[in-house]
């Protein structure tokens, strides 16, 4: 039976839907997909002619020391960090959850690193950590060697990495802190009561309840991470000597700088793809770990 | 209904304990912003000779003034840009997603399921991979160097986390609302701006906080797009001021202060909304 409204049912219903999912098409999967394009050609970006050169750029860039080299700098980036602010954005969390008492002004200390650019706290700790910075102008004036944290291409992948756990960690606990307050009290009221320890207690509720969170904060650290570009860019424009050439940093400096597009462009699509590989395998991983942990 | 847990006595030394240890990592997150808060008020001896210190009788605003109106560096012109920018960007994001999202919600067909999914998979995309082609696009649409590029480029970026809160959200909704609506005759149009649209506050005011944070923000995408135009959002601003060699303290102190003071200010006037509403937001799902 023909419903008479059924047509300007469907209108409305696409005058809701289309703009949005065009703007979407346009401005984030055609560019993917022009990226992809340009990859199989030589073109610079600026000339207005290219020739076609197959599978040329990927090849070529699987054997590239640059994109291996970035590739060693991200995981180190990545994987490290990923796991030193979840855990300490978990401890942090438990440490902090009391009803009462500094919680909330622990939580808004805690909060307000995350609202400040990385720019800004790139400079800010450049100030600090740079060797004739501010750090080491304390040490020196308390008797000891200046250190290079940030000019010395053994130190800045750690310095790097500290001051981005440093910016990041905080919002993490309070994401785990709002988890945490979701867990009904009376879990542990009887847990204590059949004599379970603190340790027994985080293991067999806390973590468990915490799994979504868990799920949504490092699926945030990790791709947020693989992805880095701004702390790098300004605390040490990637150097020393490539020591902080993230897989972003790469890509932008080779099409940019370099004026490669083409072959920036196959870097683009390597790195998309090992994300997203690692992004969803890690996604199905912790949502199958969810799903086993709440039953 | 909030109450204090009672500290029992034996509790005490593991109560001092562990505030002490929280103090101190406040401490460890808020001494790096007050050394860059002091430095702005101090000449460049006062800060080589003590970073630390407040010499309260020599504190000037000379680097302020210096810094608020230099030959590279206007800081009005990159407040208004990121301002624009970031409240043209949330505008559209917000209205073409709110919408797009109510569809995406209620409709069971495979092809908005499988639209829905294109979207998701869209945050985990890096930005070199957009910013590559749609300098391109932008080049033959005589838009590179602008403000308008960048929005384009910003509204693009930022639909697939406003659609995940909002149809986060929206499921949330029973579609008995939509029913009712329904049988009395309205389309989805109606409904939405009816009937949804005033439910989701909570879900706007998230991604309205999220999108204006990141936006203004912002780094690589400024930086490529609007390169050398004659504007610049405040962070790319503090990025050119400043360069690449860091000697003088007192200015690079100065104008990160500067780029950095709206968002400390309204944190603080609105630290529990904004704690609540990323929260909420990025719980979901």
């Amino acid at each position: 039976m023909r419903r008479p409204r059924l047509n300007r049912d469907a209108l409305s219903t696409a005058i809701l839907f289309t703009p949005g999912f065009l703007i979407y098409l346009a401005l984030m999967i055609l560019p993917i997909l022009l990226c992809l394009i340009y990859a199989f050609y030589d073109w610079d970006g600026i000339r207005d002619s290219m020739s076609f050169v197959g599978l040329e750029n990927f090849s070529e860039a699987i054997r590239d020391r640059n994109l291996l080299n970035s590739l060693r700098i991200t995981a180190f980036q990545t994987i490290p960090g990923t796991v030193m602010v979840n855990g300490l954005g978990i401890l942090f969390a438990v440490l902090v959850n009391r009803r009462g008492g500094l919680t909330n002004v622990y939580r808004s200390v805690f909060f307000f690193p995350m609202l400040i650019s990385a720019v800004a706290i790139g400079f800010i700790w450049k100030g600090l950590l740079t060797y004739s910075g501010i750090v080491n102008s304390l040490i020196v004036q308390l008797g000891g060697e200046a250190i290079d944290f940030i000019g010395s291409p053994r130190l800045a992948p750690w310095s790097l990495l500290l001051i981005n756990v440093w910016h990041d960690t905080g919002f993490v606990t309070v994401l785990y802190l709002a988890g945490l307050q979701a867990i009904s009290p009376e879990l542990y009221d009887s847990a204590k009561i059949d004599g379970a320890s603190g340790w027994q207690r985080f293991r067999s509720i806390t973590f468990p309840w915490l799994a979504p969170a868990f799920t949504s904060c490092v699926i945030f650290c990790f791709t947020g991470y693989m992805r880095l570009y701004d702390m790098p860019m300004v605390l040490t424009s990637g150097g020393p000597a490539g020591a902080t050439e993230t897989m972003a940093i790469l890509v932008i400096r080779v099409a940019f700088s370099q004026n490669k597009l083409s072959y920036g462009s196959s870097l683009a699509i390597y790195m998309l793809v090992i994300i997203s590989v690692f992004a969803v395998s890690l996604t199905w991983w912790l949502r199958k770990r969810e799903e086993k942990l709440i039953i | 209904m909030r109450h204090r847990e009672r500290i029992r006595p034996y509790e005490i030394p593991g109560e001092v304990v562990r505030n002490v240890f929280l103090i101190l990592i406040c401490l460890l997150f808020v001494i790096p912003f007050y050394i860059a808060v002091v430095n702005v008020f101090k000449t460049r001896e006062d800060i080589i000779r003590y970073p630390m210190a407040i010499p309260w009788a020599r504190l000037t605003l000379d680097n302020l003034k210096r810094n608020l109106n230099s030959r590279s560096f206007n800081v009005w012109i990159g407040y208004g840009t990121s301002v624009v920018l970031s409240s043209l960007t949330v505008s559209f994001v917000v209205l073409t997603s709110t919408m797009m999202s109510y569809v995406l919600c209620r409709q069971k067909h495979r092809f908005f399921k499988s639209a829905y999914l294109l979207l998701i998979a869209g945050l985990m995309i890096p930005a070199p991979v957009i910013l590559l082609p749609i300098v391109q696009v932008l080049r033959r649409l005589h838009l590179m160097f602008t403000v308008q590029g960048l929005l384009l480029m910003n509204i693009g970026w930022y639909m697939p986390f406003a659609s995940f809160v909002f149809v986060g959200y929206m499921r949330t909704i029973s579609p008995q609302f939509d029913e009712s609506a329904r049988i009395d005759g309205a389309n989805d149009l109606r409904i939405f701006f009816r009937i949804i649209f005033p439910l989701i506050g909570p879900a706007i005011a998230s991604v309205v906080i999220f999108v204006s944070l990141w936006t203004w923000n912002d780094f690589v995408g400024p930086l490529i797009i609007l390169g050398s135009s004659d504007f610049y959002t405040i962070t790319i601003g503090v990025y050119k001021a400043i360069g690449q060699y860091v000697q003088k303290w007192e200015d690079v102190f100065a104008v990160v202060f500067l780029a950095i003071l709206p968002v400390i200010v309204f944190f603080l006037f609105m630290q529990k909304q904004f704690i609540s509403g990323l929260t909420s937001g990025a719980l979901k799902g």
